[in-house]
């Protein structure tokens, strides 16, 4: 098992006096395996960025496990969990805000190959480089330019760039493409999907779009007020829905009327 | 929802270009777009980011930055705004147009209540004293069913959610009952309960006041629910512009089909490519670096939008094609 999580709770003391008590993540377990894409569902605070910061140990749980290949993450030192990171990646949600707004495409993606010494020279940093622009769809135009020149859609593929430099064995994406236009998203989503195939990649994948996370995942879990409600396959969630949550949210897809289907897609 | 052409116009935009200076250059982010608005029709402006939608619309209220110019005619009700006065255009916006901004997060002023800044519509406009001012945003926030409104109405914007905030500001469109409102990208980073609630919101409103409404969005799912007609853009031109169930059923366009195809719901195909910039805008057809059809004609020929079918326009070399 690739990523194991149990009994996760994640409580905030609130108030002028700490005296109340906020559970933001709530015994919360799931798990992903190897190249599986788990999807994250719920509304808008429901814990779910929570959950995914938590995973990364970004934040500390109150309480609860969190298991990286049978590895125990909770607790361990900062120095310990540096070996870890590399093999666990996030996408935000915000492509902009995560780039370093001063630093050239070219330098932002070769921190991290600098950063864990996976190139011994310059030369070898360069090919490298220009192989993940490869990847993911971009061109050495870019290289020269800083954050704030490029589309949301472009700033986000440098930013899975920059996961993919390290090989990781684990993606969080947190709400990939819900700042984006819905044509950028697609090519986006497919990107993502494509490379996870490539390399094997685990995935918990965060969003608000259910018809988003009926695309990209294989089961999907869903959240409401920092517990998850139902899990299941995604044929499951999505066409027999037991809880009443779960009913609910799939109610709320927008659905065009069927008379304006087009005639090749009906 | 209405037939329309059964009445004159209620805006009527006729070749309207907008420029901008930037620095030694000049960028035309609207380029000669003519299209007409009904009253009581809703008019969906559809298209990717930067690609003129919002700027049009700013054009229409005149709120542009002063590098900015517009060409052309903006006919409201027999005013032409492009000449018209600062006293005139400030008694039209908000009373007969008015707007929902963009962003919930960042359309409100954060030092005042929110109430104070609905009644400052009110009070602009309506000659009226401050207690029925008060009442009518009191009504206004219940009408959008905003909890325990009263109490809201003393509330800074930051102590509201998003989707609460999402109703302040269709207050403030809606507060002087405008005969045309301009919504700009009203479901932007909403989740999906909160996406349909304000598009539910917006249709009643329109219903209820019987407002005209342009609603700008890159999303075709929410186009399809409240518009009468849809105008598809792309890199600052209208590609295509026809009614809901035309486009929808049978998009002419390749950018529009491949928009529609896009969507999670609809096949999830990318459009390879990215959007031009309006600043290097490749020769002959604007679309056609991405277009899964093109043909060496479509690099040399600017094609121009003609009708291809009743009310339906088309800006494509072989509209007639598919």
């Amino acid at each position: 098992m690739l990523i194991e999580v149990k009994d996760l709770v994640k409580e905030y003391s609130v108030g002028i006096f700490n005296k109340s008590v906020v559970k933001a993540v709530d015994e919360v377990n799931f798990c992903v395996q190897q190249g599986e894409t788990l999807g994250l569902v719920g509304e808008s605070g429901c814990g779910k960025s929570t959950v995914a910061r938590l995973l990364l140990m970004l934040i500390q749980p109150t309480s609860g496990s969190v298991r990286f290949e049978g590895q125990e993450l909770t607790g361990m030192s900062q120095a310990a969990l540096l070996k870890f990171r590399r093999e666990m990646q996030i996408v935000f949600q915000q492509p902009q805000q995560s780039l370093h707004p001063r630093m050239k495409i070219a330098e932002s993606l070769a921190e991290p190959l600098q950063l864990y010494k996976l190139v011994k020279s310059k030369a070898e940093e360069k090919v490298r480089v220009r192989q993940l622009l490869d990847e993911v769809g971009l061109s050495e135009e870019h290289l020269e330019r800083y954050p704030h020149e490029l589309s949301g859609g472009q700033a986000q593929r440098v930013a899975i760039a920059r996961v993919l430099a390290l090989k990781p064995k684990f993606i969080v994406a947190d709400e990939p493409t819900s700042m984006l236009d819905v044509s950028v998203q697609a090519q986006i989503l497919s990107l993502i999907k494509k490379l996870q195939q490539e390399h094997t990649i685990g995935m918990l994948f965060i969003s608000h779009d259910l018809e988003v996370v009926q695309a990209v995942s294989d089961r999907v879990a869903v959240m409401y007020q920092g517990k998850l409600v139902e899990t299941g396959s995604k044929q499951q969630i999505f066409m027999e829905p037991r809880h009443s949550y779960t009913k609910y949210l799939t109610s709320t897809i927008l659905e065009m009327p069927t008379s304006l289907i087009r005639d090749d897609l009906a | 929802m209405v037939t329309m052409q059964a009445s004159s116009p209620l805006l009527s935009i006729r070749a309207l270009s907008t420029y901008f200076q930037v620095k030694e250059t000049v960028v035309k982010a609207v380029d000669e777009v003519s299209l007409d608005i009904y009253p009581q029709e809703v008019l969906a402006l559809v298209g990717e980011t930067g690609c003129g939608k919002s700027v049009l619309a700013l054009s229409i209220l005149r709120l542009l930055p002063k590098n900015s110019q517009s060409e052309g005619s903006i006919r409201y009700k027999g005013l032409e705004i492009l000449e018209a006065s600062e006293e005139e255009l400030r008694k039209m916006r908000g009373k007969e147009i008015g707007m929902i901004p963009q962003s919930q997060a960042t359309s409100l002023n954060p030092l005042l209540k929110v109430g104070w800044q609905v009644m400052e519509v009110l009070q602009l406009h309506k000659k009226v004293g401050k207690l029925e001012a008060q009442e009518s945003v009191v009504n206004l926030f219940s009408r959008l069913q905003l909890p325990d409104p009263a109490k809201r109405m003393n509330y800074y914007p930051h102590q509201l959610s998003g989707g609460m905030r999402q109703r302040v500001l269709v207050s403030m469109g809606v507060a002087c009952k405008p005969n045309l409102i301009l919504v700009d990208e009203p479901t932007k980073g909403l989740d999906a309960v909160l996406r349909k609630e304000v598009v539910n919101l917006l249709g009643e409103q329109a219903a209820e006041n019987s407002s005209s409404m342009m609603l700008i969005t890159h999303d075709f799912s929410v186009a399809a629910v409240l518009a009468d007609r849809i105008a598809v853009m792309y890199a600052g031109e209208i590609v295509e512009m026809g009614s809901s169930s035309g486009i929808l059923a049978k998009p002419r366009h390749p950018y529009t089909q491949s928009l529609i195809d896009s969507l999670p719901g609809r096949g999830f195909k990318p459009i390879p490519g990215f959007s031009p910039s309006l600043s290097l805008l490749p020769p002959g057809c604007r679309f056609q670096p991405r277009c899964r059809v093109a043909c060496p004609k479509c690099a040399s020929l600017h094609p121009e939008i003609t009708e291809t079918g009743v009310n339906h326009y088309v800006r494509c070399l072989y509209a007639d094609r598919s």
